[in-house]
């Protein structure tokens, strides 16, 4: 934690992938990012269902977010095959709102500047400011 | 001395005498006593307070840390639960049940024909009975032909991301375009050809698939559905409709044979996709009659590349064979489309651009040509399709299409040209 803490200067615009503490995963990739919000990961590996949570579309960092890890823009939609129906996610509005939500539900995965994180949650991506 | 007005003064001062000797002496007494007591007495009311206040606040000050820190930690407590509480409701709420829909208007104009207006509602009722259980139903609500259709009706079983059962109304895994008919979704009002003569779009039936998707490196994936279903039925007409009227009306299959189709992708970094599509089965209740067909289908979405982000390309081939039938005997067509999306700047400031995040404008063209063969003396029968078109989106979910068609054939809109607009919604 103290870790994150004192690089959270030098990554003040990167982003955290976090996880609720009792997630067994240790580590992601940004295409395990990409293809569960994209709906085509469904289940973490030990079986519970993965929730997703977003933030509004006219926030900077979900457009960061997407950009980044998604290649796409804030706005866009991913729909699950065959259907009309967009892959849900739930939003809330702030980095803390995130952080709370994460560090309730046990299955949910979330994305917050760095700076924010704290113990109630883990890290499991940093995606990093790319330098102009 | 003068004593003109003041009684207490004058009596105070009054002339010698006994009386008021005696009375001055009692009231210096009385005033001393007074001042005594008042000394005794206050101060020690005073101490006294002080003392109480002393006796019964020092004990309890030097409790409050603890007692407030166990208030503070219960509140703390009471709010986390409720927050866990409402998180979870929240969560249960997204994750359950979703109910929407989408529609859309047309308005078309075409020489020979009389202008008019269609429409359709459908009803979208989604959502999840179990982590690995999940449902969905597409209720066409019968605008304009009357009858309400369930276009899918499924349950998925989710075992495993490579594989996984489905079951119910299930929307036939042959072509993309099958798969993603939705009106909201599409950039042209008319579907092409190749998906309305061909292939009969919105093409669902009873039946069970499986599906997966399966990742070979980080950025290349494939996914497939194989299913089996009641399958086509002979209803098919070499000059109206194609295949269309040959869609399963979802009862009791009439050849007792089932067919199997399926269609299998390929992706590359969630921008390039190529599809191939096989069916086979019998169409007619004595068996003399089989359809085999199979569909290409290609779509690339550049996305980050400098210039070529603003395109999509999509393409889509399909071949039915029928055989025992002379008409029609062979069905085939293909499109290919370009979409081309921008957004001029100066429109930002306007009610087109203003409470928007993203509008966009998309420029479509598309060609289209089909061709349905026969036996019979009819022949052949053809059909070529040129469409320029302009959409506007303010957002992703919500589209006004406008497109001009110049047609060159003998099947659906023979050679008469004409003009198409629409407004399409997805909620």
């Amino acid at each position: 934690m103290s870790l994150w803490c004192g690089s959270a200067a030098a990554w003040a615009e990167s982003l955290a992938v976090i996880v609720n503490n009792k997630n067994p995963v240790p580590s992601l990739t940004k295409t395990n990012i990409a293809a569960m919000y994209r709906g085509e990961e469904l289940h973490w590996a030990h079986g519970s269902r993965i929730k997703l949570v977003n933030r509004e579309i006219s926030s900077s960092i979900r457009e960061q977010f997407y950009q980044d890890a998604l290649n796409a823009r804030a706005d866009q939609q991913f729909f699950r095959p065959g259907t009309p129906v967009a892959v849900q996610s739930l939003i809330q509005r702030s980095d803390e709102a995130v952080i709370r939500f994460v560090s309730a539900i046990e299955g949910a995965i979330g994305y917050v500047n760095l700076s924010s994180v704290n113990d109630s949650v883990k890290v499991l991506f940093i995606l990093q400011e790319e330098a102009d | 001395m003068a004593c003109s007005n003041s009684s207490l003064g004058c009596r105070l001062q009054a002339p010698d005498s006994q009386t008021s000797q005696l009375a001055r002496h009692s009231h210096i007494r009385l005033l001393l006593s007074a001042i005594v007591l008042t000394i005794i007495v206050i101060p020690s009311w005073g101490f006294g307070a002080q003392e109480h206040l002393s006796d019964a606040t020092v004990p309890q000050v030097a409790n409050k840390p603890d007692v407030y820190e166990r208030e503070l930690q219960t509140l703390k407590d009471r709010v986390e639960a409720l927050e866990t509480q409402q998180n979870s409701i929240l969560d249960d709420i997204s994750q359950r049940v979703i109910l929407g829909g989408y529609g859309a208007v047309e308005f078309e104009s075409f020489g020979g024909a009389k202008t008019s207006f269609e429409g359709k509602l459908e009803v979208l009722i989604a959502g999840q009975i179990h982590d690995r259980i999940r449902f969905y139903n597409e209720i066409d609500l019968g605008i304009p032909d009357g009858e309400a259709e369930a276009e899918q009706a499924y349950v998925d079983l989710l075992i495993a991301k490579w594989i996984n059962l489905r079951g119910g109304v299930v929307l036939v895994p042959f072509g993309k375009f099958n798969l993603d008919h939705f009106d909201p979704r599409r950039d042209l009002t008319d579907r092409p050809l190749v998906a309305r003569q061909i292939v009969p779009t919105t093409w669902g039936d009873l039946g069970a698939s499986i599906f997966g998707l399966v990742p070979w490196t980080p950025n290349l994936i494939s996914t497939y559905e194989v299913a089996v279903i009641n399958g086509l039925t002979d209803q098919f007409s070499p000059t109206d409709g194609g295949l269309q009227d040959a869609k399963s009306p979802l009862t009791r299959d009439n050849n007792g044979q089932k067919a199997v189709v399926g269609r299998a992708t390929v992706k590359l970094a969630d921008q390039y996709e190529i599809g191939l599509s096989g069916y086979r089965g019998a169409s007619s209740p004595t068996n003399g009659k089989t359809i085999t067909g199979f569909d290409v289908d290609l779509e690339l979405k550049p996305r980050g590349v400098p210039f070529w982000e603003d395109f999509e390309f999509k393409g889509e081939f399909a071949h039915f064979d029928i055989h025992g039938s002379s008409t029609p005997s062979r069905l085939y067509g293909y499109y290919a489309q370009v979409n081309y999306h921008f957004w001029p700047s100066f429109l930002d400031q306007t009610f087109l651009g203003n409470p928007y995040t993203h509008p966009v404008f998309t420029l479509v063209g598309r060609y289209d040509h089909a061709k349905i063969s026969t036996k019979a003396g009819s022949g052949t029968l053809t059909e070529d399709r040129f469409i320029a078109g302009l959409n506007y989106r303010p957002i992703e979910n919500y589209v006004i299409k406008t497109e001009y068609q110049i047609n060159n054939g003998g099947i659906e809109r023979k050679s008469w040209n004409g003009f198409i607009a629409s407004i399409a919604w997805l909620f």
